[in-house]
């Protein structure tokens, strides 16, 4: 009678791998920075944090071991190879701001090589919604409202900015066509200030510049596009039409920009802001250092063939050749 | 015997030249013509032809003045339509597509900069010397089987870069720009450690960056590493 209890005893003492990383979570904190206090619902945050990363590291070491020998990392992505001193200063700041990885947009988490420390830096990138969060947490006007819109060719748009005949900046927008509004031309997004509509605030942002927002490394599975084939572990040198998720990709560009514009009040910054901004910038180091890892130095290159008398040609010979005429 | 030398590095001009002993070429035009003829003793006639990497202003300020002064100009497509060059002296260079002018052989190479179709440059001549011109790339894709002359871009250090952002001197938005745009000096001596140097004569350090560069302290280091001779453009 007495044997099945001390099984159960064991196996309720055991602590989960959430468990043992909240633990680390708490641990590394409060040893870098002192005594740390999480309520019940940070805790319950920081154990999604657990399972996102978990997932991203799964991930991750599944196309690291796609990867031939010789692009490779030697190092594989496990927890046992994860930065935990920033990972747990990262989790609580993240958690304190109330990012919850386990909503969509809100944060997402990737690791990154540090090769000074030949371990992995999860790094935080914050989704549409995260921004929105941080804006209305930090926000030193934060507006009732913030209305975002892609305006359609079929659409009709019409912008009245603040002058002597308008007392606030506002516009008119009609839909014409609900089911066929056209190509994209552009979009806007309009601060909203419900008592004091002197501070509305309207944006308006050609299709030119949604595009230049788009990062360089985009992704064709959302902004559309073409992405090279595979086989055998090879480029095919074949390209595979993709469609993405433009739209929407184009509408989150100008949400982020609407909640990017709202400005922080320093009063309100305290040390899980700056720790989140400290992490932004962590992020595009590590990915300038990524893609640096990834490509430098990798293939070799030289002059062909010996460079000998008969190949040479004299300044001036090929100008018969390249005949556009004269421009000055 | 190669023969490099730098006039003007950095931000604000570049304009350097390489020569064999048979034909100079000159490499970025980015000061004023009157100010490059004045640097190169009034010795334009003495250029065969011309290099230039990329559109920005601090190496291409002075192109149209050199292709009036009767001068080639080899770059690629990119900067053409940048620019808005036009004419018989304008000639488009591809990457991995190398040409020979006069005695040099000359292998263009796609550089990683915030600009249309940048090039770096891989130079040969007769006697099989090879010299290497990179700049405003923050990193070179490539390793090379042999190397005499090395000019490349050694524009910041990491440490000084957050120092200087940590108080304000820089703006993360030129952070993230220089990051990927510019090389810092570890990642040249990641490409110079890559590479085979012992038949490297000289190591040029070029556009290195005003506020967030330590050029002692980079000749330094990066002669500790090499061993070779090192100058800072």
């Amino acid at each position: 009678m007495t044997e099945p209890k001390k099984d159960n005893q064991l196996t309720k003492n055991e602590p989960s791998m959430s468990e043992r990383f909240m633990n680390k979570v708490v641990s590394e904190f409060s040893t870098g920075v002192g005594e740390v206090a999480l309520t019940e619902f940070q805790k319950r945050l920081a154990q999604n944090y657990f399972i996102a990363i978990d997932a991203a590291l799964k991930t991750a070491e599944e196309k690291r071991l796609k990867k031939s020998d010789r692009y490779r990392d030697a190092v594989p992505v496990i927890w046992a190879n994860v930065n935990m001193e920033l990972l747990a200063r990262a989790v609580v700041s993240a958690a304190r701001i109330g990012l919850d990885p386990a909503q969509c947009n809100h944060v997402s988490m990737m690791p990154f090589k540090n090769n000074a420390l030949a371990k992995y830096d999860i790094v935080f990138i914050e989704g549409y919604r995260g921004k929105e969060m941080k804006a209305k947490k930090y926000g030193l006007d934060v507006p009732d409202h913030v209305i975002v819109e892609l305006v359609y060719s079929s659409d009709k748009f019409k912008s009245f900015k603040r002058d002597r005949n308008n007392k606030y900046e506002t516009y008119e927008f009609e839909v014409t066509n609900d089911f066929d509004r056209g190509n994209i031309v552009g979009g806007f997004y309009y601060h909203l200030y419900i008592d004091k509509p002197e501070k509305n605030k309207l944006v308006v942002f050609t299709i030119k510049d949604i595009e230049k927002r788009k990062p360089s490394y985009a992704a064709p599975e959302f902004w559309g596009g073409e992405k090279d084939v595979w086989k055998d572990g090879r480029k095919t040198g074949e390209k595979q039409k993709v469609d993405g998720w433009y739209e929407k990709m184009c509408w989150k560009t100008i949400y982020r920009a609407a909640y990017q514009d709202i400005t922080i009040d320093s009063q309100k910054i305290d040390d899980d802001y700056m720790r989140l901004k400290a992490m932004e910038e962590t992020m595009a180091e590590a990915k300038a250092a990524q893609e640096i890892a990834e490509n430098a130095n990798s293939e070799v290159i030289d002059i062909e063939g010996e460079v000998t008398e008969d190949q040479e040609e004299e300044p001036g010979q090929h100008d018969a050749a390249d005949t556009d005429g004269p421009d000055f | 015997m190669i023969t490099f030398n730098a006039y003007a590095s950095g931000s604000n001009a570049n304009l350097y030249t390489a020569y064999d002993g048979q034909t100079k070429v000159l490499v970025e035009m980015g000061l004023p013509i009157k100010e490059i003829k004045k640097v190169l003793g009034f010795g334009l006639s003495e250029i065969s032809f011309a290099l230039l990497t990329h559109s920005h202003a601090d190496h291409s300020r002075a192109v149209k003045d050199i292709l009036k002064a009767g001068i080639d100009v080899y770059t690629s497509q990119g900067t053409i339509d940048a620019l808005g060059l036009s004419g018989h002296r304008v000639h488009v260079s591809q990457a991995k597509k190398q040409f020979t002018i006069g005695s040099w052989t000359v292998m263009p190479l796609d550089s990683q900069h915030d600009a249309p179709e940048p090039l770096s440059f891989l130079m040969a001549n007769q006697k099989g010397e090879r010299l290497l011109f990179a700049t405003d790339t923050f990193y070179i894709k490539y390793r090379f089987k042999r190397l005499d002359v090395i000019a490349v871009e050694c524009n910041y250090s990491m440490d000084i870069l957050r120092e200087n952002m940590a108080t304000g001197l820089v703006a993360p938005e030129l952070k993230n720009r220089l990051l990927k745009s510019h090389m810092s000096l570890e990642t040249c001596k990641e490409f110079l450690k890559a590479n085979d140097l012992s038949r490297v004569q000289e190591i040029w350090l070029i556009h290195m960056s005003d506020g967030n560069a330590d050029a002692d302290r980079f000749k330094r280091e990066i002669q500790a590493l090499t061993g070779k001779f090192v100058t800072i453009a």
